[in-house]
């Protein structure tokens, strides 16, 4: 078993899911990053080229498997699609998108994360209204999300017909389908303008919806960009509503940050730095970013540290005096516990790992880092709980 | 002069380069054919100050050679830009002149080279593309030639940089800031401004030009020119600004006047200085009035411009404020006497050094006058004494001993608190009081003065004048109707009433209210700190210098209180 | 816990020998040269000023010479000397300031740009430069840095740069065997950087580290504080460039297959510094925590808290949480003995009081 947060179990290397330790921090470069990259590169293309024989096959359309939320990625050519999936899904730094080749085919990745789900990139210049090989029925039937890209710093208005067309079409077969438009590659443009664009493509879509009888569609619509942190607050917000009973988790953090005095806290996906869950105070872009780069330095500073095995001799050698204790029985907690404090304030950060995949990260009040121990049983309890939450709300 | 000019940027590989420069060769040497001269500066040294740190750019800087012969004034610029290679343009456009020279009108050129530069590169990459595109501009280097060249020989330059736009510059020379123009000054032209005057000039200045003959003081000049002072005063500054004028003090009989140690170069008759005041001074002397060339300019314009100034008016200009002069003050140059003087020829130099040293600290004009005719010399018939003194003060021969009035208790009261120096709107009240007051009772002396002398002529003129006068006060009038029944009710041709009405239409027509006189206590107190001389009460309050007198003396303070002092 | 009381006099009366050697203030010239555009600027803000590589591309280009004084560990002033790299410039400092410029020099940092084009008139200026170093300060150490290898293929790096630096080689000694330089051979230190990954830090580490006095007892202190608190590797950092300027690895700590681990931990610091720096809204050369600290369940346990004035400390250790309480204990108690690395601060306000 590995975790990005505590490294690798010595005993248990040979065991699979590693892979998800491979991800780095973006900035970090290494050789051994650059070979990962090639890794990266050419499982993609070999994916692609399995995916193009799938997609062309419509008898055998890549049976889903039940239970796995699919998210589809749409939107014109060259709308930054699969940037968005390779800046999230993939940890590729923002800049190295330009060199992106553009999708030729129906590009599928699945995340092995804390719920298993598909991200579909589709390719922008693809119809799949008018092309017959599709099957609308197996793409569709078990879509968790529909996310369609607009390119804001280009000529939007095609983007947006061809959308209304599309939302048109699903809205009779499968009326749940949830409708994310990102208004993508906002970057650079003034906040002004920003919102004057998200105007302007809200009316249209829903005047064009209303006169054709859909009053309240489920449509969004978020500001994005690879650049900072907004496409990741974006799918966090997609990811959400995919969750089961969000209510309760939400309630739970809530709980924990008033019992003990946290600013804030997220429930983090550690690999895809999406949150899946935050408390009720209004979540800020700032405390959001903050929270994401504590967790890249933890899974960062482990790579260094926990990523290989300590020889045998030496472990028996901790166990020995003045402890003559097992190391296993040395340790407080199994899983990573983590806390920073800020000069500023003397603010702490902490960490606490909920399993493999997720990670509770909070700001705590100033001054509390005397409070530590107590903060850390309330965490446990918590942590507890929200284990018991997946537990009960997996999909059978 | 400007000896060089010179266009450096700071390029990205080989650091800071002379572009252009004219003469070329003048920073640093050119490749192209021979040149006479070495460059004027040793640019290896000077460099580093011609694209400075950055903590010099966008501001005026001036650097001397290391020999000090010539200094460098420059305005490096620096427009941070990210399409720039290395994120900034930096550019410098300087001009080497004489260390020795004075840089302010320097100053305002450099300072327009770079922000105009500046501009043109921000809004269409001019200095970017300079050399490199071929769209017919003139190059750099002979824009600066002709900045150059047209700057030295013209002291001003027109060059259009581009269609949109044109190098305007020119080499303003620098005045010091005017000295303020009091009331009491007496405006004397250095140069014929009347001929000089156009059409185009400002409102206020035509009108008060005509008035400023040398004997009219600013007050005066105000009233003839029906303008109100302050605009007065500021015209006046204008003038002066230009060094157009001079501001001397009024002339009296009573005032005292005393040797300043240039008297010394009249008296070795340095540079023809006697012969000068001669031929300024002297009645019907043999020299015409318009060859004073180095004399006070102002003596062609009094006789030629201002009729007043000739002969019978000269004692009005004595007593201009004091409604007692009429009759006292004694009258010099009449013609009569002129041409008695005429025969004699012009006073002898001796006589003149005599004259002019015998001015002296505690003796007033009259009793000058008084000394030499009791010596024997007939001062009056022989010399214009108003011109004489005027010479003297403007040649710095002589220096005008005023007068002051200080109460020991309106110290002690000012020093204490108790007493305040009057606030400036009341003192702006109480000058306008003053000065209706003055304008009325100048009007009555006048007439007075005319019915006296005048004969049936002048009668006429003067109904006539009064009766143009009241037209223009019924205009005013007729903006003003409420007042009207009022007027007619006694019309009974009083000047005074009249006089008044007029002033106060005019005060309205200013957008100022007029007030009731206040309750003031003794209007003399506030002189009394030693701080206004009585040239300043004279025209403020409008009393002469007797009246003054005669109320400080019954003035209720303690014996001794009262100190009049000159100085 | 017993044996912390015991062993902590014994480190102090070691840090007490030197305190008395240490304290002047020393200030060394670090000249750094090289062609205009090829990065000095850029690194100096990122290793002192905490930029980060993006930030670069908004500086201007050097005018003359900028000089700065880095406060280093206290007693240490690197006097700075960044100097602007345009043709007019370099020969002005071979002329008319050639005696200003090169004379005591400690240590001569030369940046290569690897994608110049004219690599004949560098190498040209490469030499000139030496000749007025080994006029003026013949002891000066010389870096050389090929820089912007980022933009090399990966594969050729490593060839790219061995040959540039044989010709710096070859250059230098024909330089030297023309000019009968006295002092024998000239010590040369090459290294590849790039602003964009670690081997910028490794590059300016490895300077700082040989420019640090007393470094020995840096180290035997260090030494005998990580056996003491049973640690795997101790590294300590420079408060304000998050530079590794010693460090301590543990003989089981040894088999870390990661060797670059000390740059990556300063890139790893420096850049969340600036996050925080942007959540908090505090300058970016400000202080920005004072204590992290890590426990990776069975793994290992890590701890980074600010140890002297001018130093962070950061332990590794086994896992364990009573060994993870008491080392940090002990981390704090040893402050008192790394306080010489502070020197004249505390001289001054000793004698302030």
């Amino acid at each position: 078993m590995g975790s990005p947060l505590r490294g690798r179990d010595p005993p248990s290397e040979l065991e699979g899911g590693d892979g998800i330790l491979l991800r780095r921090h973006s900035s970090v470069l290494s050789p051994a990053q650059l070979n990962l990259e090639r890794l990266y590169v050419q499982n993609r293309s070999r994916q692609q080229q399995n995916d193009g024989a799938k997609a062309t096959e419509p008898s055998t359309p890549g049976a889903p498997a039940k239970g796995k939320p699919r998210l589809l990625l749409m939107g014109q050519r060259r709308s930054g699609k699969s940037s968005i999936s390779s800046v999230v899904f993939h940890k590729l730094p923002p800049n190295e998108t330009l060199y992106l080749e553009s999708t030729a085919r129906i590009q599928k990745d699945s995340m092995a994360s804390f719920m298993d789900f598909q991200v579909w990139d589709f390719p922008g210049q693809i119809d799949i209204f008018d092309n017959p090989t599709f099957d609308i029925d197996a793409m569709f039937g078990e879509i968790g999300a529909l996310i369609w890209v607009i390119d804001a710093q280009d000529d939007y208005l095609e983007a947006v017909a061809r959308l209304n067309v599309t939302i048109l079409n699903l809205q009779r077969t499968y009326p749940n389908i949830k409708i994310e438009v990102f208004i993508h590659k906002v970057d650079g443009l003034s906040d002004d303008y920003k919102l004057d664009i998200q105007r302007d493509i809200t009316i249209r879509i829903q005047d064009e919806l209303s006169d054709h009888g859909f009053e309240n569609a489920p449509v969004t619509f978020h500001l994005t960009s690879i650049y900072n942190h907004s496409i990741f607050e974006a799918f966090s917000k997609v990811i959400q509503k995919l969750i089961p009973r969000l209510g309760s988790l939400e309630a739970m953090l809530t709980n924990l940050c008033r019992t003990c005095r946290f600013e804030k806290a997220y429930l983090f996906d550690v690999l895809s730095k999406i949150y899946i869950a935050t408390d009720n105070a209004p979540a800020d872009m700032a405390s959001y970013e903050i929270c994401s780069d504590y967790i890249d330095v933890i899974i960062d500073i482990t790579e260094v540290y926990g990523s290989w095995p300590r020889s045998k001799g030496y472990r028996e050698g901790l166990e020995g005096p003045p402890w003559n204790q097992k190391l296993d029985d040395q340790v407080a907690s199994n899983w990573a516990e983590s806390c920073m404090v800020l000069t500023d304030a003397n603010r702490p950060i902490m960490l606490r790992e909920v399993d493999k995949y997720l990670a509770l990260v909070a700001i705590m009040k100033d001054d509390s880092y005397d409070k530590m121990p107590l903060v850390n049983m309330n965490v446990e309890v918590v942590v507890q709980g929200l284990k018991e939450f997946f537990d009960i709300t997996k999909p059978k | 002069m400007i000896q060089g000019i010179f266009y450096a940027r700071f390029l990205p590989q080989e650091g800071t380069k002379i572009v252009a420069q004219s003469p070329p060769g003048c920073i640093v040497a050119t490749t192209f054919g021979p040149h006479l001269k070495p460059p004027l500066v040793d640019f290896d040294i000077i460099q580093e100050y011609i694209i400075p740190r950055k903590a010099f750019f966008n501001r005026f800087l001036t650097v001397n050679t290391p020999d000090n012969k010539y200094s460098i004034l420059g305005y490096p610029i620096s427009i941070p830009h990210e399409r720039y290679h290395r994120n900034e343009f930096i550019f410098n456009f300087g001009l080497v002149v004489e260390s020795d020279c004075d840089f302010l009108p320097y100053e305002k050129l450099v300072r327009r080279l770079a922000v105009t530069f500046a501009e043109m590169e921000r809004q269409n990459g001019y200095l970017r593309t300079e050399g490199k595109l071929n769209d017919g501009r003139r190059p750099i280097e002979s824009l600066l030639e002709i900045v150059k060249e047209d700057l030295n020989n013209y002291g001003e330059c027109m060059i259009p940089v581009d269609e949109a736009n044109t190098l305007n510059m020119k080499l303003f020379p620098y005045h010091p800031p005017p000295a303020p123009v009091r009331g009491w000054h007496v405006p004397v032209p250095k140069m014929k401004l009347v001929d000089i005057v156009d059409p185009t000039w400002d409102l206020t200045l035509q009108k008060i030009i005509p008035h400023v003959d040398g004997v009219n003081d600013v007050r005066r000049v105000a009233w003839l020119a029906d303008v109100s002072l302050p605009l007065t005063q500021t015209a006046l500054q204008h003038l002066l600004y230009y060094d157009t004028i001079l501001l001397l003090d009024m002339f009296f009989f009573a005032s005292c006047y005393a040797p300043r140690p240039g008297i010394h170069d009249f008296i070795t008759n340095r540079d023809g200085l006697v012969d000068e005041c001669a031929g300024y001074v002297c009645i019907g002397g043999s020299l015409p009035d318009g060859t004073g060339g180095a004399a006070p300019p102002s003596a062609p314009k009094t006789s030629s411009h201002h009729p007043a100034a000739a002969g019978p008016s000269t004692p009005q200009q004595s007593s201009s404020v004091s409604t007692t002069a009429t009759n006292t003050t004694p009258r010099i140059g009449t013609p009569s006497t002129t041409t008695a003087a005429t025969a004699t020829g012009r006073v002898t130099n001796y006589q003149l050094i005599k004259l002019m040293t015998t001015f002296c600290v505690g003796r007033s004009v009259m009793e000058w006058i008084k000394l030499h005719q009791d010596a024997g010399l007939p001062v009056l018939s022989l010399v214009d004494v108003r011109r004489l003194v005027q010479f003297g003060v403007i040649k710095g021969l002589l220096y005008r001993v005023h007068k002051y009035v200080v109460s020991k208790q309106y110290l002690a009261l000012l020093a204490s608190g108790q007493a305040h120096p009057p606030s400036r709107s009341s003192q702006q009240h109480r000058r306008r009081q003053q000065e209706q007051q003055k304008a009325q009772d100048q009007k009555n002396q006048k007439e007075q003065q005319q019915q006296q002398k005048g004969g049936q002529g002048q009668q006429h003129k003067l109904s006539r004048h009064s009766s143009r006068r009241r037209l223009h006060t019924w205009d005013i009038h007729d903006t003003n109707n409420s007042d009207d029944e009022d007027d007619e009710g006694n019309d009974n041709s009083n000047e005074e009433t009249e006089e008044e009405e007029r002033e106060r239409a005019r005060l309205r027509s200013h957008g100022k209210g007029y007030e009731e006189e206040l309750p003031t206590d003794d209007p003399l107190q506030r002189y009394t700190d030693g701080c206004h001389s009585f040239d300043q009460i004279i025209t403020e309050q409008n009393m002469a210098d007797a009246e003054i007198m005669e109320k400080l003396k019954g003035y209720r303070a303690p014996a001794g209180d009262l100190t009049v002092f000159y100085r | 816990m017993a044996d912390l009381e015991a062993s902590t006099p014994s480190l102090g009366a070691t840090g007490g020998d030197v305190r008395n050697e240490v304290k002047k203030p020393k200030k060394k010239k670090v000249l750094l040269m090289g062609k205009s555009g090829s990065g000095k600027s850029s690194m100096r803000s990122i290793i002192f000023s905490n930029y980060i590589a993006r930030d670069t591309r908004r500086l201007g280009a050097t005018i003359d010479i900028d000089l700065s004084h880095v406060k280093f560990l206290g007693n240490l002033t690197l006097n700075l000397w960044d100097c602007g790299g345009q043709e007019a410039f370099m020969e002005n400092y071979l002329s008319q300031q050639r005696v200003h410029v090169f004379s005591n020099v400690g240590v001569l940092i030369y940046v290569f740009d690897i994608e110049s084009r004219d690599v004949d008139r560098d190498m040209a200026t490469y030499v000139s430069i030496m000749s007025a170093l080994t006029q003026y300060s013949p002891t000066a150490k010389i870096y050389v840095l090929i820089h912007k290898m980022d933009l090399i293929m990966t594969q050729v790096r490593e060839a790219v740069f061995m040959d540039r630096v044989k010709l710096v080689r070859q250059k230098t000694a024909e330089f030297l065997q023309g000019s009968n330089f006295a002092g024998g051979d000239v010590d040369l230190t090459p290294f590849a950087t790039s602003i964009w990954d670690q081997s910028l830090y490794k590059a300016w580490a490895s300077i700082i580290h040989d420019l640090v006095p007393n470094l020995s007892v840096i180290e035997s202190q260090l030494a005998s504080l990580g056996v003491l608190i049973e640690a795997e590797e101790l590294l300590l950092f420079e408060r304000t460039s998050f530079l590794v300027v010693s460090s301590w690895t543990s003989d089981e700590g040894q088999n870390n297959p990661t060797t670059d681990r000390q740059e990556r931990i300063s890139n790893i610091l420096k850049h969340f510094k600036q996050s925080i720096s942007r959540f908090t809204g505090t300058p970016r050369n400000a202080e920005q925590f004072t204590l992290m600290e890590h426990k990776a369940g069975g793994r290992f346990s890590i701890f980074c808290l600010k140890f002297t004035t001018n130093t962070y400390l950061m332990v590794i250790l086994p896992p364990g949480e009573a060994r993870f309480n008491s080392a940090k204990l002990n981390c704090q108690i040893a402050r008192e003995s790394f306080k010489f690395l502070d020197g004249p601060i505390s001289a001054a306000q000793s004698s302030a009081a």
